[in-house]
């Protein structure tokens, strides 16, 4: 349900925090692309091995109507070597006990890895 | 088997879809109720049973999943799930599609009190009707539900068609009925007679010696369908469905998508669907006091929509909210970029609410807990809990519970550097859903921050 548009690269290095992720996050069509207006975003970071994220952080849900998402790396995400995993998860913001809680809704996108190299 | 979208271990996805066909044609949902039974592949064993959402138009067959959490949330590890659905048909004499002969089942239409095309009889007492659109999940989508509430003993109220439907029912006819129910139980609710006269229950009353009840379970339940059915002994020309609250102390029920119909009720279970919730590395709840389930939108980051209030965050009230970035008022000792700025002017009704879903099991121990500052002194008096922070449950989903509200508030006090204030909430029983408050009534005279909501399990 999410596709990369930015940051196409498979390597990075170590304390790398750009160019930003791009995320255009679809429907489970894999085409259509949802609306995310009034959502929020966030994603995790993980190392193979790992048991729980690493970091995790919001996300900013820049173009709703498009379905496009950006983070900001900020540098602690790839901060050691080796194979950096991270997810997205979208969410519509609800209330539960009033009419905007009628679509609660928590997804994530497939996983994304990165091979995180040491910095030359 | 047909397969649903795979999600993730944790997701609460509403728009899993699936479509009722009968070769090649699409089956008319109309005069049907669906509901889902949701199994663990593995074992066999029905986790829950959720309302399958008819898509409007029914006429088209689409039927939406609505999983609340509580069937995904497998700390991690993930589960291939089955959702059997399980059909209701209307069917008249001949096995066709019978006709519902209620106005407004759906009980969409109408405001305030009683949905149009219905009424209330019965010695009413101080028996509450109302016709909500604020309960979440329905069973019909865009649409109200009829609620019913019974705080004190002595009601015999019920609710009925306005004008009796008129049918022709000979000697031999069967006639049958059926709705939607959920309900939640006051602290002592209790019912008097139970299935003698007392309790909740649909009663199917053509006249005369014809007459049947379905006496609901007593307890607190979400969305399930009920249904009545009888055999006539004698002739009618009409035949009333009603839906009563009969001695039933502190019963607050919801009512939705009635039946009424010269037939029987049909009930066939589907194909069942796959479902693989896929494993995923996520905050474990064993790791006390350190997993953030959170940690996305608690931090009051990012505000995509810039309506002055982070994402993720929903709210009543009419408070002047804003982003704050100045890093004299961020709490930047935890890596924070900016924080949640509120003016505080005497409202009665402001609130910042994160609703988290998941599997919560009774002998479980949760805290919420914000970080925050003020301007200065805080003028007001606001009641306990009604400028602070509160964790609990959500209606509808097993017995209601929440954190203390004594000690619950914001200290009045000028608070130069960022404090905590937390509640903790140990579980009675399982749910699906926390519910994490910031409370923001009654309160006036300065600027309140608020930063690093954290919502952790800590035993």
């Amino acid at each position: 349900m999410a596709n990369t548009t930015y940051q196409t690269r498979a390597e990075v290095y170590v304390g790398d925090t750009g160019p930003v992720l791009e995320l255009l996050i679809t429907e489970p069509d894999g085409y259509t692309v949802r609306n995310l207006t009034g959502f929020s975003a966030w994603v995790s970071f993980w190392f193979t091995g790992d048991t729980e994220p690493r970091v995790i952080r919001a996300a900013k849900v820049y173009d709703g109507a498009n379905g496009l998402v950006r983070y900001y790396f900020q540098g602690d995400e790839y901060a050691t070597t080796g194979d950096c995993i991270f997810q997205a998860t979208i969410m519509s913001t609800e209330w539960g006990g009033s009419s905007s809680g009628r679509g609660f809704f928590q997804s994530s996108t497939p996983v994304m890895k990165r091979r995180v190299l040491a910095q030359p | 088997m047909k397969n649903l979208p795979a999600i993730y271990d944790g997701d609460t996805n509403p728009i899993l879809r699936f479509r009722l066909m009968n070769g090649g044609t699409p089956v008319d949902a109309s005069s049907m109720a669906v509901e889902l039974k949701i199994q663990d592949a593995a074992t066999g064993t029905t986790l829950c049973t959720r309302p399958g959402v008819p898509v409007s138009p029914k006429s088209d067959g689409y039927v939406d999943v609505w999983l609340k959490g509580l069937e995904t949330d497998w700390e991690g590890a993930g589960r291939d799930l089955l959702i059997v659905p399980k059909f209701y048909m209307a069917l008249d004499a001949n096995g066709a599609a019978a006709t519902n002969v209620l106005l407004n089942p759906s009980f969409d239409t109408g405001a305030g009190t009683v949905a149009t095309d219905w009424v209330s009889g019965g010695t009413l007492g101080p028996t509450v009707y109302e016709l909500r659109q604020d309960d979440p999940a329905p069973p019909v989508i865009f649409g109200k539900c009829q609620r019913i509430y019974t705080p004190t003993a002595g009601s015999t109220a019920y609710l009925t068609q306005s004008v009796t439907p008129s049918m022709t029912l000979v000697a031999g006819d069967y006639v049958s009925g059926g709705m939607w129910t959920r309900a939640k139980l006051d602290t002592g609710a209790d019912v008097t007679n139970y299935g003698i006269g007392g309790g909740y229950f649909i009663r199917l009353l053509p006249g005369g010696s014809d007459s049947w009840y379905n006496y609901l379970t007593e307890g607190d339940r979400d969305w399930t369908f009920e249904r009545i059915e009888g055999r006539c002994v004698d002739p009618h020309s009409t035949c009333a469905l009603q839906f009563a609250a009969y001695d039933a102390i502190g019963y607050d029920i919801r009512i939705d998508d009635a039946f009424l119909f010269n037939g029987r009720w049909s009930v066939v279970h589907g194909d069942p669907l796959r479902l693989q919730v896929r494993p995923r590395v996520r905050p474990l709840k064993t790791n006390f006091s350190t997993a953030n389930f959170i940690a996305g939108t608690g931090g009051f980051e990012v505000d995509s929509n810039s309506d002055g209030i982070a994402d993720g965050w929903a709210k009543t009230g009419t408070l002047t909210y804003a982003m704050e970035a100045d890093p004299d008022h961020v709490n930047t000792a935890l890596g924070g970029l900016a924080a949640q700025k509120v003016t505080l002017n005497g409202s009665s009704t402001d609130q910042l609410r994160i609703i988290y879903r998941g599997k919560f099991s009774a002998g479980e121990t949760w805290r919420f807990h914000v970080r925050y500052k003020n301007s200065g002194a805080v003028s007001g008096s606001p009641a306990n809990g009604d400028f602070g922070v509160v964790l609990h449950t959500e209606e509808f989903d097993g017995t209601y519970e929440t954190s203390t509200l004594t000690g619950a508030n914001f200290s009045l006090s000028s608070i130069a550097s960022y404090a905590t204030k937390f509640r903790t909430l140990a579980l009675t029983a399982d749910h699906s859903v926390l519910v994490c408050d910031v409370n923001l009534k009654t309160a006036s005279g300065a600027t309140l921050w608020l930063d690093d909501a954290a919502l952790w399990r800590t035993a």
